[in-house]
């Protein structure tokens, strides 16, 4: 998903999540429908979350790591039984993911605030893909990131959308969604302006005629091939 | 660049380090209860009278004959059990100054099972603490629910609920429930069941007032710490006030998260009631609590709202409190004194300068020393 930042890819971004209730339209993941579900709903229907803003909603930042990594799914088995939570096992369940996502930290009760940007991001992407979501919603996911957390981030998005996640990639970085997208739209004023479902030999300087509004596709090409009745995009 | 300096620590390294860390801290608590002794030292010594005594009083005092330990343990323990009840709001980051409403809703409900319902010997002391909690509970679920789910200010809205419920209390206290044919306001007296019985009795010394309620507030702490660390609830409590945002975005339900904070904590400001109506009074008093509702909130803030450490903090200030009231009888100085020394106190504890300026200068040294060696 392209576009010039504050064109709806925000809000978009937190009604596919669940953070925002849409005003009209409806929303599938999989067979379910999710509109005005809540967050617990979308997390249930297979939604994962990286916010483009991680120092806002994507991290408590006095917490350790293990308690960042099990916000959504504290409540549940492994990590609680009977209504009690079982530090050890929040914990190994950090030093897993440590392990797998190749967090760069000497303990599992590092408070977050402690973490560099691309160490931090690594842990709420670790939190979002081990949660196996169908549709996982990436905003900026390198905005202030190292190189080498970059690679990884990337190298784990393609991981996710080859084991059968959708992968829905916000990005301000063209170039980023270029090399990523399988299929590439652009938003414009909140509208849907530009669909190309086959990313090779495409430059940046053609989408970008379509961000900012210079050319746009007719709805026809839009929404070819979605059902009957069905909008394409808020 | 302290911040990323951790991520290049090993693991023996990051707990050398934290428990430095800790260690820092332990030894500034101490440093700052010095300083803020030397100080109160100073101002005495600027008054004109003499310290020595003053202190020998105010630091051994409490000490010196059974009844007075019995004293400080009996306030300790209402104290305690204030400041854990605005201890959980505060880890939900819910300023409630609701402690005072709750402990006398509780001190009502305790008094009116206790006097009037007959009850069989056990059942006559825990339906009177349960009703109490309860009431507790229901006066924090008042204020919560308003700033949960209308976004009223929590702070307005419990400090006026205290203004209601002491004026309704008082009025109680004065009408319906005097005791008959009395010229003194104060109720009649809980029944010989309802009693929470003397610590005198236990251990055979005169120990005052005090009674098995500092076992209860001992339980109660340890419970209260093990929901904080140990429950799913206490999770969202804590991420709740860490981050309402990243609360909200994973899945918590914030609002509820916050009610439950303010019940929690009411339920336990409603025991401290219940343990003033049945173990030191025994029967309801106007002006039951004092200042001690808002000590609670000094208690809370100095233990950084751990329930562990809150037992601690509130023993230590209990102690100070104690000690002042035998340097007034002894001495000729006041408890003004012991009102400075807590301000400074806290004045230092809540700034947290001291341990975060060590921690940093010590972070710094081993930096530069890390460089050295490297080269």
């Amino acid at each position: 998903m392209a576009g010039i930042e504050g064109n709806g890819q925000s809000e978009l971004a937190e009604i596919l999540a669940g953070l925002r209730s849409p005003t009209s339209g409806t929303i599938h993941v999989g067979g379910t429908v999710t509109a005005g579900l809540g967050v617990v709903g979308h997390r249930r229907a297979g939604v994962g979350y990286v916010p483009e803003d991680r120092l806002r909603n994507g991290a408590a930042l006095d917490e350790s790591i293990a308690d960042n990594l099990v916000v959504d799914r504290h409540d549940r088995p492994p990590l609680a039984r009977r209504g009690v939570l079982r530090p050890k096992a929040v914990r190994a369940h950090a030093e897993q993911l440590i392990d797998q996502y190749a967090i760069r930290t000497p303990d599992p009760s590092v408070p977050m605030r402690a973490l560099s940007g691309g160490n931090m991001q690594k842990v709420i992407v670790a939190r979002e893909l081990s949660a196996g979501p169908r549709l996982l919603i990436a905003s900026q996911v390198t905005r202030g990131v190292d190189v080498g957390a970059m690679r990884f981030m990337y190298e784990r998005l393609v991981a996710a959308r080859d084991n059968g996640a959708a992968v829905l990639l916000i990005s301000a970085d063209l170039t980023e969604l270029l090399a990523l997208s399988d299929r590439l739209l652009v938003l414009k004023d909140g509208l849907l302006v530009g669909r190309f479902d086959d990313t090779t030999g495409l430059t940046e300087k053609h989408v970008g005629l379509y961000m900012l509004g210079v050319e746009h596709h007719d709805d026809e090409h839009l929404t070819a091939g979605l059902a009957a009745g069905e909008e394409p995009t808020p | 660049m302290t911040s990323t300096l951790v991520e290049t620590e090993d693991r023996r390294e990051y707990r050398a380090t934290r428990r430095r860390g800790l260690a820092v801290d332990l030894s500034m608590t101490l440093a700052t209860v010095l300083a803020a002794l030397a100080v109160g030292f100073l101002v005495i010594l600027a008054t004109g009278k003499d310290p020595v005594a003053a202190y020998e009083a105010l630091l051994t005092g409490p000490l010196e004959r059974s009844f007075r330990v019995g004293r400080w343990l009996e306030d300790a323990t209402t104290l305690t059990l204030l400041g854990l009840s605005v201890a959980i709001p505060f880890r939900a980051r819910q300023i409630s100054l609701g402690a005072e409403s709750q402990l006398y809703a509780g001190a009502l409900a305790a008094a009116v099972v206790a006097i009037f319902l007959p009850l069989p010997p056990v059942a006559a002391v825990i339906v009177p603490l349960v009703a109490a909690a309860a009431a507790g509970a229901g006066m924090g679920f008042v204020p919560g629910s308003m700033k949960a789910r209308l976004g009223a200010n929590e702070i307005v809205a419990t400090l006026m609920l205290n203004a209601i419920v002491v004026r309704v209390y008082d009025y109680l206290v004065n009408g319906p429930l005097k005791e008959p044919g009395s010229s003194a306001v104060y109720s009649e007296r809980v029944q010989p069941d309802s009693v929470l019985t003397p610590l005198t009795d236990w251990f055979g010394i005169p120990l005052g007032r005090s009674n098995v309620g500092l076992v209860l507030m001992l339980l109660t702490a340890a419970a209260l710490w093990l929901l904080i660390t140990r429950t799913p609830l206490g999770y969202r409590i804590r991420m709740t006030g860490a981050n309402s945002d990243f609360a909200e975005y994973g899945g918590i339900r914030v609002p509820r998260a916050i009610e439950w904070s303010f019940v929690i904590g009411g339920a336990v400001a409603g025991l401290a009631g219940a343990h003033l109506v049945q173990g030191v009074y025994g029967r309801l008093e106007p002006g039951l609590a004092g200042s001690l509702a808002f000590e609670g909130i000094v208690v809370a803030l100095l233990a950084r709202n751990n329930p562990l450490v809150v037992v601690i903090a509130g023993l230590f200030y209990s102690y100070l409190r104690a000690g002042g009231d035998i340097m007034e009888q002894q001495t000729d100085v006041g408890t003004e004194i012991v009102v400075v020394i807590q301000a400074v106190i806290v004045l230092l504890v809540t700034a947290q300068a001291l341990p975060d300026l060590l921690k940093r200068r010590i972070a710094r040294k081993q930096a530069a020393h890390k460089q050295v060696g490297a080269r």
